[in-house]
């Protein structure tokens, strides 16, 4: 019971840092810290590997990456079970699966059963501002409120991205200092599905000055037809909407639908009340016009988007 | 010595050299004078923004003897190789032709030997989006646990191009277009250096061609600085960027709009002996279009380029309204898309350019203007003539005494009232012109100072204009205000179209809830045509000047001004506009 672990939830970033912290616990040398991929190897191998005694140590360490227990092909259940059953006293076993466990089978119920779990689901927003403000803080920096819900969104609320951005913060104001608004625009890389979101919000609003603003940003670094398609998309979605609240759908059932945060969400619906279907179905039809006219030739692609955005 | 291109001569070599991107260097400055340098970056951006610059600068910190430091010392044994380009741990790959698995499995194999002279190896691969899936794949494994002396930097202008999983394992930092502003700068730093003479409209034209990219404004200031003789001047520039300077395409337009076909003709002709391609003169027209609805749409005080403050861009910009440029740009984008087929462009654009102009003076443009016209009408209740309407009465009457249907008659009653009683007012009421002048006639200095309190805060109106009037305020701040009183002045305008739309009731209550914000005070306003208020003025002067005190100014007289404002409104308005303008001045017919 002591010597499996289980590693799972979505967070990868912190998923990573839990396996390092128990290596480093165990206190094994690197050459009896073996990993195995389950991808490019099979599980009897790793498991014949754990029950060797380890190499010039008392102690050794073998982790299994990317299984997901449902291929039976992958691995052969019985000697697996018979591991967990009895496990040898010199290994450390971690698993670290890739997908999320069907928690009714028998063996995941065993596995749970007789392994250390630890459970690394995603962090609330809270959460990882605390954690954002903290490791500023450390390095004497500040950061505005504004900035850091920018910071949140760019990186999709994903711990793992969030902490390879801050660190760029951590160097530039290595004197301490406070992270603005426009530092996040500057450093930060854009979430392009984002900026289209709020790009399409704009058009639906007709704020011909937002709508371009985010254009001309987008345009630094995206291809005007992927914007195209990717404004239809959202148009798509907000028709969906639509149908599933006239269907008497309620907020969460929607959110679940699209997979949204609960702040798009909310925007997603006050735009798709706030529209009517001939609407959607209009722009729906310059939209598609327009990829017609620009893969055909008919006009630039840069100016033939400018220009629909110029009409909204 | 050979001579070196200009881009190449000022490669950067420092972080402080970099034109644009200061987040991006002080960071690097930063994380490598504390040295905490992350093993793989990746930089995406569009083309010449310093992406392999940067790369280039990083490599060399990290190999300097001196290290770690923010800047290379460039005196070192190191550095002196380094810029030799002779360094044999800054590996540089260009992805476009070395894209296989064959050669990232090189890499992957020779990356865990240790560097020969420097401390760190550096990888610098260069259009990493142009690798194939397998060799991203072979690349991945590497990214995620080099060796500790290996630093990979990749750099892309197509970062969408590169998979997730590579995004996750790298530090990535975007790159964005130089503003002009900053190239403008670069530039005449490297110009002073050089010694080179060039105009300042030239710089300007070099910055505005180069779209951001400090590599293709260097390469055209070097390839216009052969192609002139002495001073290199815009012209110069227009000539080797092949493109049309933007004087020209507002002189094409102006023509158009004043249907003067054959003087476009000859612009083209002009362009065309110039060795312009007819193409870029066709593509550069659509892009000029775009450039005026932008400028009548949004706010343009981000954008560096020079023409939107060019007086004669914005007069055009007022001449056309939205649906004509749509109707130009679409005539143009024809036109562009069947030159491909030709092997005659210029009959094209030719047809296209009489075609724009037929639009002016009958086709589209005048049936809009006649609907217009006709909703105007109708909004009015003014499409029967009044003496039918009598008739048509008459008639229904008879008819309903004989057929007992009263109800009809009931709900549609009001259509027979009288028609409602219509005020007329003079906006343009010569005598307001007068007491204006009188009033600044009395007292010279009171009138300075009443001009200057205007103008003191004049560049309000376009900041503190709401979205909604923000096309107004525009055109309205181009106006030059001519005479003024405490809360009154005159504004003349180029165009009567513009009086025409200033003077319009709805439009005036805006402009004066927006002067409200700006004054903090009640201004009224009349607005006239430049032509219209020479005249008055003379007028006025010619018969002060022979002693008469009071002069009285004739009526106005002017093709196209809108003298009168018919309005069908409720008494309170009436109050209003008594208020606005004294009861003397108002005729109610």
């Amino acid at each position: 019971m002591e010597n499996i672990h289980l590693i799972i939830g979505e967070d990868k970033y912190r998923i990573e840092k839990k396996l390092k912290e128990l290596i480093k616990a165990f206190g094994v040398d690197e050459f009896n810290v073996v990993t195995y991929d389950i991808e490019e190897t099979s599980l009897s191998e790793a498991l014949t590997d754990a029950q060797t005694v380890p190499f010039m140590s008392s102690k050794k360490v073998v982790i299994i990456k990317n299984i997901d227990f449902k291929s039976k092909e992958e691995f052969d259940e019985e000697s697996f079970i018979n591991y967990l059953k009895n496990p040898p006293t010199f290994c450390e076993f971690i698993i670290v699966p890739n997908k999320k466990l069907d928690n009714k089978t028998k063996l995941i119920k065993l596995l749970k059963e007789k392994s250390k779990v630890y459970e690394m689901s995603n962090l609330e927003t809270e959460q990882l501002e605390t954690a954002v403000v903290r490791y500023l803080e450390k390095r004497s920096i500040k950061i505005e409120k504004k900035a850091l819900d920018e910071l949140l969104v760019r990186t999709e609320h994903n711990t793992h991205k969030v902490m390879n951005e801050i660190t760029k913060f951590g160097h530039y104001y290595a004197e301490g200092g406070i992270v603005t608004l426009s530092d996040v625009e500057e450093l930060v890389s854009k979430n392009v599905e984002e900026s289209v979101f709020t790009l399409t919000n704009a058009i639906v609003d007709r704020k011909k000055d937002l709508a371009m603003d985010i254009y001309y940003d987008l345009l630094r670094s995206e291809d005007p037809t992927r914007l195209v398609s990717l404004i239809i998309n959202k148009f798509r979605e907000l028709n969906y909407a639509k149908n599933l609240i006239t269907k008497g759908y309620k907020k969460e059932d929607i959110q679940k639908f699209f997979n949204a945060t609960p702040g798009r969400t909310y925007y997603i619906m006050k735009n798709a009340k706030g529209i009517g279907l001939e609407y959607i179905e209009e722009q729906l039809g310059h939209l598609s016009k327009l990829d017609y006219d620009i893969k055909r030739g008919a006009i630039d692609k840069k100016i033939g988007l400018e220009l629909y955005l110029l009409r909204i | 010595m050979s001579y070196k291109a200009l881009y190449r001569a000022y490669r950067p070599q420092r972080f402080l050299d970099i034109a644009g991107q200061k987040h991006v260097t002080k960071t690097f400055q930063n994380a490598l004078k504390n040295e905490k340098i992350s093993h793989a970056y990746l930089f995406s951006g569009p083309r010449g923004t310093g992406k392999t610059s940067i790369a280039k600068i990083i490599a060399n910190v990290v190999n300097c003897e001196s290290y770690p430091i923010s800047e290379p010392c460039g005196t070192c044994d190191n550095c002196l190789t380094i810029q030799k380009g002779m360094f044999s741990d800054i590996i540089e790959i260009d992805a476009a032709s070395n894209n296989g698995v064959d050669e990232i499995r090189e890499i992957r194999d020779k990356v865990k030997y240790t560097p020969s002279q420097g401390k760190y190896k550096v990888y610098i691969i260069d259009e990493v989006h142009m690798l194939s899936i397998g060799a991203f794949n072979a690349l991945l494994k590497t990214l995620e646990e080099p060796p500790s002396h290996v630093i990979f930097i990749l750099a892309t202008t197509e970062p969408h191009k590169i998979p997730a999983t590579i995004h996750s394992r790298c530090q990535r930092f975007d790159f964005k277009e130089i503003s002009i502003k900053d190239i403008k700068t670069k530039l005449k730093e490297i110009i002073d250096k050089e010694a080179i003479k060039v105009t300042l409209e030239a710089i300007d034209a070099i910055a505005e061609a180069a779209e951001g990219g400090m590599r293709d404004a260097l390469s055209l200031l070097d390839q216009s600085i052969s192609y002139s003789d002495d001073v290199v001047n815009d012209k110069d520039v227009h000539a080797v960027a092949g493109t049309v300077s933007d004087i020209k395409i507002i002189d094409i337009f102006e023509n158009i709009s004043n249907s003067n076909v054959f003087n476009a003709f000859m612009i083209i002709d002009e362009l065309i002996e110039n060795g312009k391609e007819i193409n870029r003169v066709n593509y550069q027209m659509i892009v000029f279009l775009k450039d005026i609805l932008v400028l009548k749409n949004v706010s343009t005080d981000n954008f560096g380029k020079a023409i939107f403050s060019n007086k004669k861009f914005i007069d055009l910009a007022n001449k056309l309204n939205n649906e004509m440029i749509f109707f130009y740009i679409e005539c143009l984008s024809n036109s562009q898309r069947e030159m491909r087929f030709t092997n005659n462009p210029r009959t094209f654009l030719e047809l296209t350019l009489i075609k724009m102009t037929d639009f002016v003076q009958q086709g589209e443009a005048g049936l809009y203007k006649r609907i217009e016209e006709l909703e105007k009408k109708i909004s009015e209740g003014l499409f029967v003539k009044e003496s039918e309407i009598k008739e048509v009465k008459n008639v229904v009457i008879k008819e309903a005494s004989i057929e007992p249907e009263k109800e009809i008659i009931e709900e549609d009653s009001n259509i027979f009232d009288e028609p409602e009683k219509k005020i007329i007012v003079d906006v343009f009421d010569v005598n307001i012109i007068t007491s204006t002048l009188s009033l600044a006639m009395s007292n010279k200095p009171k009138a300075k100072e009443n001009k200057e309190k205007l103008s003191k805060l004049w560049n309000q109106i376009n900041i503190k204009a709401e979205p909604h009037v923000f096309a107004v305020a525009k055109e309205f701040s181009q106006g030059e205000v001519v005479v003024a009183s405490e809360d009154f002045f005159i504004i003349i305008f180029d165009h009567v179209v513009t009086v025409n739309k200033l003077m319009r009731s709805d439009v005036r209550k805006k402009m004066i809830k927006l002067l409200k914000d700006v004054y903090n005070q009640e201004y009224n306003y009349m607005a006239l045509p430049k032509e219209v208020w020479a005249l008055k003025r003379k007028e006025y002067v010619d018969q002060f000047s022979v002693g008469i005190l009071e002069p009285v100014l004739s009526m106005i007289d002017y093709p196209g001004l809108e003298v009168v404002e018919e309005k069908k409104e409720s008494p309170e308005i009436v109050k209003r506009a008594i208020e606005l303008f004294g009861e003397e001045k108002i005729n109610i017919k």
